[in-house]
């Protein structure tokens, strides 16, 4: 390793600062002039269709936009309008027009653009010979990355800004394993009847969570799935939405846990998920283990935390263990302010 | 769970603005009805979450309106009551973006708690100076009055108010700002102690306020990216001091208290500024980085040691907290497609907890309130966490892939027993589809994580056993496994089937968590056919077993004595069933729903001795049992296209066997009472019966 990259690992921040402030201005720069040079014609949706009509036809992924050459004017010969697509595509075309991606006055749509073809492709070659294969973008039929790269062409910003590298790209999925336009059954355009099924087709166990007796409010309708983690790329780990670590996740809500605190409790600090499954628990309060069992995983030292609290404990109601166990004493266990709150009994 | 289908349905399916016509157009729906509810048992518990209040019910109701180019849109679920919703959005010509959400999520504890205290003013609770007085000299009498304590119903709200306005200043740059507010009200159950025989628990006052700001400046197309974005949030307790009595002492004196005094949750800001940029390179390649710089403070008055008049409170060594921690998180992604077939992907992550505040040292605390005892310090936590994390994929086929990747992770720490932990992860995993009809997933992780910097003087320190690693950073091998089965048998049945298994060992854990193991495995089934009948059932079975290691001892000889060793070791088992049927007009003008779920969990915790155990003899711990069972029916006849009468039944069901918190232990409650008081809080059963007629109208 050579000593700049040492010296980075060590104390990376000014260097790797430095390196996002480059990234930041290199972005605007750079992409905005790569814009001013293509001009109107040759924004992300034109793109798009373009690609459709490239050397080897439909479903051939698309090559890389800046070694591209530009593409034709919108609203050419090649494209027919939604009026005939929905004249073969009636059910699909009710539901586009339902659609939010059907608003023409929004300029970020494809309504605003050429409507249909804007995601589908130039369509006179299949207007004319509707049978012949591969002169449409048929989205099941496509490469996950292909379909990906059409729907990143307007949703590239906001929560989608991570998708790229992210999880679930690893996985090989595509914006259409999750979400459909024509055939959604909730918001947004979910390819099930709620986020959380959605989720559930491949986290079956975290979504089985949900419904133990320690539960966050997701079947009350309260929360979902998308309320903790961003399905598409975030820079939190586990996809967590909010903040850059468990904790700050968690505390986006649960502030009053935040802190920091005169005595920090170290696990607490660290990760609130040492303690809790925020999916579901058969235990109160969503705890991985009971107490003072889960206490007891860290704590041996003398006297009462080693003690082997069995059934007669319990049944002469043992204050260390009856009711909430070990926090009826020490009940500011997420941390203290108290100046004698080293137990965190204050 | 699907208590909501009506709701959820209508606002996904009715939902049909026509918002690509030029003409403005007007739709919605109202759903208003009667509910019946009847309860046996825990009605708090059944309501945990909500406001299942009886009578006139206004159950949701959504008005959208498009414009020639705006749209606007109102919903409301549970009007009227503590979990009503109420959110809208305005757009107008692709430029403006406004929305408002008011929702209350109630938190119901328990209705059936009694308490002996009164609060006196924000965050003082007394008992009755009668009661104090008589059983100073006799604490044997609490239980009598505690049996004549007065109810009180325990449970709190909170109230989310979020307005987010979003201004598009042209096809590439959005303005954003986004302001949320949540209160939260009530009361919570709380224990405290005056020692460790003489603990009461209180239904302590929540009046707090968390006011969050985002202000956000973003630009973007489809070569690049940038966003600069400023989060404050300001957390504000009302109450941030507890003080309760003491109901078996009224006089203070050295060794014990009238009155204890605690600190709530301090009132703190977080502010923090995001740049994040992406830029798509040549060869199909793109790069992201994002960095953040956040300051968390907390610098509210500390409290005296104590409260007792009859013991000197040293002096405090500052008089306010000063804790404050800066936070720096730093994330560089490089994702490229080289060719085809192959996907590569880098990402380096730093996250720093940089906690700055002062250590507070001290000569002589007070305990409890109540006796004293020598000096410490703090350990303000800080830790770094650097992540370096490779990834490469190939594609041999549309919708194949293949993916390894390596993840190395150090952490640098303050405060632990391992000055620094490195782990190493291995990973791979594989997907495919197979013809549209089998999807496959599978993938595998190898973990090694290990410590350094051993400091045995922070075990020592509070005379923890020198072999305990602390199971969140000790040495650590993991293994997982996990893998996922659909097969669409026909176009309109898939089947589904997952199975996962994990291990984590703790080799070098001589005491506390030795090794831990969960399996799952599940089957599903979807069937829809058409649009007018859909099937679901899924079965789920978790399991977690854990071991872990202690030492019983009180020091001297027998802190050294592995006679005194014995393990604890835990098994839960996990099912849960769920299973919903659509008939959608398969009947003349009739919607019916029908939905199922069942979660139901047995643990056992098995005590286990060396053959030469010098502890005597131990009675094992019953089973604990939770089970949780619903049923719904909802069924909807149209009238007409727009009018729509029906009735939802809805069956609930806990059942609980908890020897901590279950209702046997009530009676342990009782029986332990002693110097201790209890509010009688625990996990109780409850059998439920909610029936509700219905009108709706659609426009």
């Amino acid at each position: 390793m050579t000593r700049l990259a040492e010296a980075a690992f060590r104390r990376p921040v000014w260097f790797l600062g430095l390196s996002v402030g480059l990234v930041l201005v290199f972005s605007i720069v750079f992409a905005s002039t790569a814009t001013r040079a293509e001009g109107r014609a040759g924004d992300e949706l034109t793109l798009v269709a373009s690609a459709v009509d490239a050397p080897g036809g439909p479903g051939v992924r698309p090559q890389d936009p800046a070694q591209e050459p530009a593409p034709a004017p919108a609203r050419d010969r090649r494209f027919i309008g939604e009026t005939r697509c929905a004249n073969c595509h009636e059910d699909q075309g009710a539901r586009y027009s339902g659609d939010v991606h059907s608003r023409e006055w929004d300029p970020r749509t494809p309504g605003a653009e050429n409507a249909c073809e804007t995601c589908h492709g130039p369509a006179r070659d299949h207007y004319n010979d509707p049978e012949a294969p591969g002169l449409i973008r048929h989205f099941p039929a496509i490469e996950p990355e292909e379909v990906n790269t059409v729907c990143a062409n307007c949703h590239n910003r906001q929560e989608h800004t991570l998708w790229e590298g992210s999880a679930h790209e690893s996985r090989n999925l595509s914006c259409t394993s999750c979400h459909s336009v024509h055939e959604s059954k909730a918001e947004p355009l979910l390819v099930k009847a709620s986020v959380t099924d959605t989720c559930a087709t491949c986290h079956q166990q975290n979504a089985a969570k949900l419904q133990r007796s320690a539960h966050m409010p997701v079947n009350e309708g309260k929360m979902e799935c998308t309320s903790c983690h961003n399905a598409h790329g975030s820079t939190n780990v586990r996809l967590l939405r909010v903040g850059n670590s468990v904790n700050e996740s968690c505390s986006s809500c649960h502030a009053d846990k935040r802190g920091p605190y005169l005595w920090e409790h170290q696990p607490v600090r660290e990760n609130c998920a040492t303690c809790h499954d925020p999916h579901g628990s058969s235990n109160d309060r969503m705890l991985v283990a009971r107490s003072p069992m889960l206490c007891q995983r860290c704590h041996v030292a003398t006297r009462h935390p080693a003690t082997v609290y069995d059934q007669t404990q319990f049944d002469n109601g043992n204050i260390r263990v009856i009711g909430r166990g070990c926090v009826n004493c020490h009940s500011s266990i997420h941390g203290s302010n108290h100046p004698a709150g080293v137990m965190f009994q204050r | 769970m699907r208590t909501r289908p009506a709701a959820i349905l209508a606002l996904s399916l009715t939902v049909v603005p026509a918002v690509g016509s030029a003409q403005p157009s007007v739709s919605g729906m109202v759903d208003i009805g009667l509910r019946g509810v009847s309860v046996d048992g825990d009605e708090a518990r059944l309501e945990r979450y909500r406001d299942l209040s009886q009578g006139l019910i206004l159950d949701s109701a959504r008005f959208d309106r498009s414009g020639e180019r705006s749209f606007l849109s109102f919903r409301t679920e549970n009007t009227g009551r503590n979990d009503g919703r109420y959110w809208g959005e305005y757009l107008h010509g692709g430029k403006v973006k406004l929305s408002f959400l008011f929702d209350g999520i109630p938190q119901h504890y328990s209705y059936t708690t009694k308490t002996l205290y009164t609060e006196q003013s924000p965050g003082v609770l007394r008992v009755d100076d009668g009661i104090q007085k008589a059983l100073q000299n006799s604490p044997a009498g609490l239980e009598a009055f505690a049996a004549n304590g007065s109810m009180v119903s325990i449970r709190s709200i909170r109230r989310i108010a979020a307005v987010a306005f979003t201004y598009s200043a042209n096809r590439e740059t959005d303005l954003s700002l986004k302001v949320r507010t949540t209160g939260r009200v009530g009361m919570m159950p709380y224990s405290v102690t005056f020692g460790h025989s003489n603990a009461v628990e209180l239904p302590a006052p929540i009046d707090t306020r968390t006011t969050d700001v985002t202000a956000g400046f973003e630009w973007a197309n489809n070569r690049g990216s940038a966003r600069v974005a400023y989060d404050a949030s300001v957390f504000t307790n009302y109450v941030q001091t507890l003080i309760w009595d003491n109901p078996i002492q009224f006089d203070d004196i050295s060794s014990k208290s009238s009155q204890g005094r605690a600190a709530l949750a301090p009132n703190n800001t977080l502010h923090a500024v995001t740049a994040t940029g992406s830029y798509r390179l040549p060869v199909r390649s793109r790069v992201t980085g994002s960095v953040t710089l956040g300051s968390w403070q907390q610098d509210e008055a500390l409290l005296p040691f104590t409260i007792n008049s009859a013991l000197t409170s040293p002096a405090l060594p500052r008089s306010t907290a000063q804790a404050e921690a800066r936070t720096v998180a730093m994330n560089y992604t490089v994702s490229s497609r080289p060719w085809r077939m192959v996907w590569l992907n880098a990402r380096y992550r730093y996250y720093e907890f940089d906690n700055r505040t002062p250590e507070f040292a001290y000569d002589t605390r007070v305990r409890y309130d109540s006796s004293t005892s020598g000096g410490g310090r703090t350990h303000p936590l800080s830790s770094s966490r650097h992540q370096f994390n490779v990834e490469a994929a190939v594609t041999p086929a549309t919708f194949t892939s293949l993916r390894a990747g390596y993840a190395r992770e150090n952490v640098d720490r303050t405060h632990r027993i391992f000055e620094t932990t490195a782990e190493d992860v291995f990973r791979a995993s594989a997907d495919t589809t197979l013809a549209g009809i089998v999807t496959l997933r599978g993938s595998v992780e190898h973990a090694e994580r290990t410590g350094s910097g051993f400091d045995a003087e922070a075990l020592e320190e509070v005379g923890e056993q020198p072999g305990m690693r602390h199971f969140d950073i000790a040495n650590r091998t993991r293994n997982r496994l996990t893998g996922l089965a659909q097969v669409a048998v026909h176009p309109t049945l898939t089947l589904s089937t997952t199975a996962s298994r994990g291990n984590d060992e703790y080799p070098d854990s001589e005491f506390g968590l030795q090794d831990s193991d969960t399996v799952s495995f599940s089957v599903g089934a979807d069937w829809a056919p058409d649009d007018r009948f859909a099937a679901a059932v899924s079965f789920v079975r978790d399991g977690y077993d854990t071991l872990q290691r202690s030492r019983s001892s009180s020091g001297g000889d027998a802190f050294e004595d592995p006679r005194r060793d014995w393990t604890n070791d835990s098994e839960d088992r996990t099912k849960t069933v769920s299973a919903s049927v659509d008939l959608i007009r398969l009947l003349t003008n009739t919607e019916v729903r029908v939905a199922y779920d069942l979660s139901s969990s047995r643990s056992t915790i098995v005590y286990g001795f060396p053959p030469d155990s010098t502890l005597g003899t131990f009675r094992q711990l019953a089973p604990l049992v939770s089970r949780l069972e619903r049923a719904t029916a909802d069924v909807r006849y149209f009238l007409t296209e727009k009018v729509a009468i029906g009735g939802l039944y809805w069956f609930d069901e806990y059942k609980v066997e908890d020897f901590s918190l279950g209702p046997e232990a009530l009676s342990s409650m009782q029986a332990g009472i002693g110097n201790n008081l209890f509010l009688t809080y625990a996990l109780r059963p409850y059998r439920a019966h909610i029936g509700s007629v219905r009108f709706m109208y659609f426009w």
